[in-house]
């Protein structure tokens, strides 16, 4: 039985896997990772062998392998969906756009300057309209006519954001704008190296409605595993 | 006693531990300018911290006699100028050319030369952004190359002495040298400035006998031999009159010398490069490259340096050691990094750099002894590394990939600097069916752990 983890900055999974998830955990990991990760280790006990990923990859003890998200999400993305050809990741940091060939990463490119392409850019926006997360969610799912949102700039996009809404804009309208603006800038980073079908979209991204409704309406087919923050985790149980 | 101590790159305090172990003999031994008095410059690397540098802490250095003479005389550069000085000697600028005017300038007795431009290192070395800001103050803004830091460091004066010459390049040269040597101008310098003309291929409409090529297969205008040997004349001129002689067989001696120098370093990269396992690091192996355009100000003790450089890496290649692990992934890089703590990162995770593409391409060629030196010097600068097209600059790194010498790519990327902000994409497409990784180089103390992850990530692609 192999514990794999993924220390990420918003959350550490972890799984217990032998071939299949046996046991899964999902902690917060605000700035105190080593407690998330002494607590993902004490939730999945009964394990011989520890692999792990993630920012945080390097403060887990006792880890017989450590490997970057890049290579952990080609790997679970095998796992999951055999024939991907690209995987999409939305994380709190950063974005990720890994391409693959015979399962194995041919070429990647990551957002990590600018908050505008990650998730941070739709909880930031949730924060200035007062919405949690799932309502967030819920709202752009319900969208007719997604609005623009032309600024890339997170600051930017507030402001624009709060015009919309003074001019009497549908709120639903609007934060589908917020997801189509994101995902835009994905396609944009993703161009560099190309994103073929079939396509894996991965990480807490898959969790939002609205995020994937626009993935799906820039992207065409888009898979969600059934476990879309899992991926990296799995990837690095299946590493060792 | 370095006989006995196996190949490792070690930190500062190690190198301190070990340097206690010097003996006085030794030393007293090297000196710069000849000096035995006050040119004494083997010292450990952490007395440097003293001048500021402190990323020296972070860095991994080798651990051989060969590295503790390129660090010290590398880092005591500032002090051997203001020496120079005060013992009458005459300081000059080269800029911009990178490894040409010097080979003029050493032609002449007391002359030393310098790249005021190489302190686009120093923000890092001494983390740092005291250039920098003083940079935008004098109004280059912070979208601009890192060389910006020259400039200030011609404003605060504490860097280097003010030179008795400056020779700048334009034309075909790099764009921010060129603005900020305009801007040096201003602030009171006396600036001589040579056009660089634009080395392009033959076209199909172009008479064949107007072209001509180098020995390294770049074709260019016939016509711009004469024209390069005529601007390095007046860099002559400008010499003579400023220092009351000049004699053109001190100019071919003085090409002898660099030639020399090259074909040590063309040796040490051949061995490095071919060796089972990486017999020095990368950021020494830069410092080496980079000695090229000038031997630091004193081509005879750096050329003595770089033999005992040569010396380490052979016996190390000979029996199999070195400084990195056997699964090592070589790889390429592409255009200096100004942060050099990113080359020990690089090798940390699993890097091997066997390849270089340091924009010095001129500095590495042999200049020929046997004909008008300043036609040989034109000549030898066709080959640069920045005056023609992409294509031209990248060839030597396809033919080590076709030569299956090099499994990936890593291009450094200056934020603002003129010639990376076109060239970073261009390259990566010229390059596209390799794995290749582009980079931006941050700024002072900006290596994050996400641009960690992206090398990572980029050598277990390669594995």
């Amino acid at each position: 039985m192999v514990l794999g983890l993924d220390v990420g900055s918003s959350y550490t999974k972890g799984v217990l896997f032998d071939g299949t998830i046996v046991r899964k955990t999902l902690i917060r990991t605000s700035f105190k990772p080593r407690q998330a990760i002494e607590q993902a280790q004490q939730e999945l006990q009964g394990y011989a062998r520890m692999a792990a990923t993630g920012y945080g990859r390097e403060l887990v003890a006792g880890a017989e392998k450590t490997i970057t998200e890049i290579t952990a999400f080609a790997r679970g993305a095998s796992y999951f969906e055999p024939s991907v050809r690209t995987i999409i990741d939305i994380g709190g940091q950063d974005s990720k756009v890994i391409k693959l060939k015979d399962g194995h990463v041919d070429r990647f490119v990551m957002n990590d300057r600018c908050a505008a392409g990650t998730g941070n850019f739709i909880e930031k926006i949730a924060q200035a309209l007062s919405l949690s997360m799932p309502e967030f969610g819920e709202l752009a799912v319900n969208a007719g006519r997604a609005e623009t949102i032309d600024s890339l700039c997170v600051v930017m996009a507030e402001t624009e954001i709060l015009s919309l809404v003074g001019e009497g804009k549908r709120l639903e309208d609007i934060v589908a704008g917020v997801c189509d603006a994101l995902v835009r800038r994905i396609d944009g980073i993703g161009s560099q190296i190309g994103i073929e079908e079939p396509i894996l979209f991965c990480g807490g991204g898959p969790l939002n409605p609205g995020l994937v409704k626009s993935m799906k309406r820039v992207f065409g087919n888009v898979l969600i595993p059934a476990d879309p923050q899992f991926v990296g985790a799995v990837g690095a149980a299946l590493s060792v | 006693m370095f006989e006995d101590i196996a190949p490792a790159k070690i930190g500062l305090e190690e190198w301190s531990r070990q340097f206690a172990c010097v003996s006085d003999d030794l030393i007293r031994r090297y000196t710069y300018y000849g000096n035995n008095e006050w040119g004494i410059y083997l010292s450990p690397p952490a007395t440097f911290m003293v001048y500021g540098a402190r990323e020296l802490k972070k860095l991994k250095y080798d651990n051989s006699l060969a590295a503790l003479r390129l660090w010290g005389f590398t880092f005591n550069e500032s002090e051997r100028l203001f020496r120079a000085r005060q013992n009458g000697m005459r300081v000059i600028a080269t800029m911009g050319d990178l490894g040409t005017v010097p080979v003029i300038v050493m032609a002449f007795p007391s002359c030393i030369p310098f790249y005021p431009d190489c302190t686009w290192w120093t923000p890092f070395f001494n983390e740092s952004t005291v250039l920098l800001d003083k940079a935008s103050e004098l109004g280059v803004p912070e979208a601009s190359c890192f060389v910006r830091s020259s400039l200030a460091a011609f404003y605060k004066r504490a860097y280097f002495p003010k030179p008795e010459a400056l020779f700048a390049s334009t034309g075909a040269s790099c764009d921010d040298y060129s603005a900020l040597m305009q801007m040096v101008q201003d602030l009171g310098h006396d600036l001589t400035w040579l056009e660089i003309p634009y080395r392009r291929q033959r076209h199909e409409e172009d008479d064949p006998e107007e072209f001509c090529g180098t020995e390294q297969g770049y074709q260019y205008a016939a016509r711009f031999d004469n024209y390069l040997a005529n601007e390095y004349r007046r860099v002559w001129d400008k010499m003579r009159a400023l220092t009351g002689n000049g004699d053109t067989a001190e100019l071919k001696r003085s090409i002898r010398k660099a030639n020399r120098l090259r074909r040590l370093v063309a040796k040490i990269k051949k061995t490095a490069g071919q060796a089972s396992v990486a017999p020095f690091p990368a950021l020494e192996m830069m410092v080496v490259e980079f000695g090229n355009l000038y031997g630091y100000g004193d081509i005879d003790e750096w050329t003595d340096i770089v033999e005992m450089v040569h010396n380490t890496v052979s016996e190390r290649a000979a029996k199999g050691t070195g400084v990195l692990g056997p699964d090592a992934v070589p790889i390429a890089w592409i255009t200096p990094t100004a942060d050099p703590l990113l080359l020990n990162v690089a090798e940390n995770l699993g890097a091997r750099i066997v390849e270089t593409e340091y924009v010095i391409n001129q500095a590495h060629v042999e200049i020929d002894e046997n004909i008008d030196p300043f036609l040989a010097l034109a000549r030898s600068f066709m080959n640069a590394s920045l005056i023609g097209s992409t294509s031209e600059r990248v060839r030597r790194i396809r033919d080590s990939v076709n030569q299956g010498r090099i499994k990936g790519v890593i291009i450094s990327n200056m934020l603002g600097c003129s010639h990376c902000a076109m060239e970073t994409r261009l390259i990566e497409e010229k390059l596209k069916d390799l794995p290749v990784l582009s980079i931006d180089v941050p700024a002072p103390m900006g290596i994050t752990e996400q641009l960690r992850t992206r090398i990572s990530a980029f050598m277990e692609t390669l594995r």
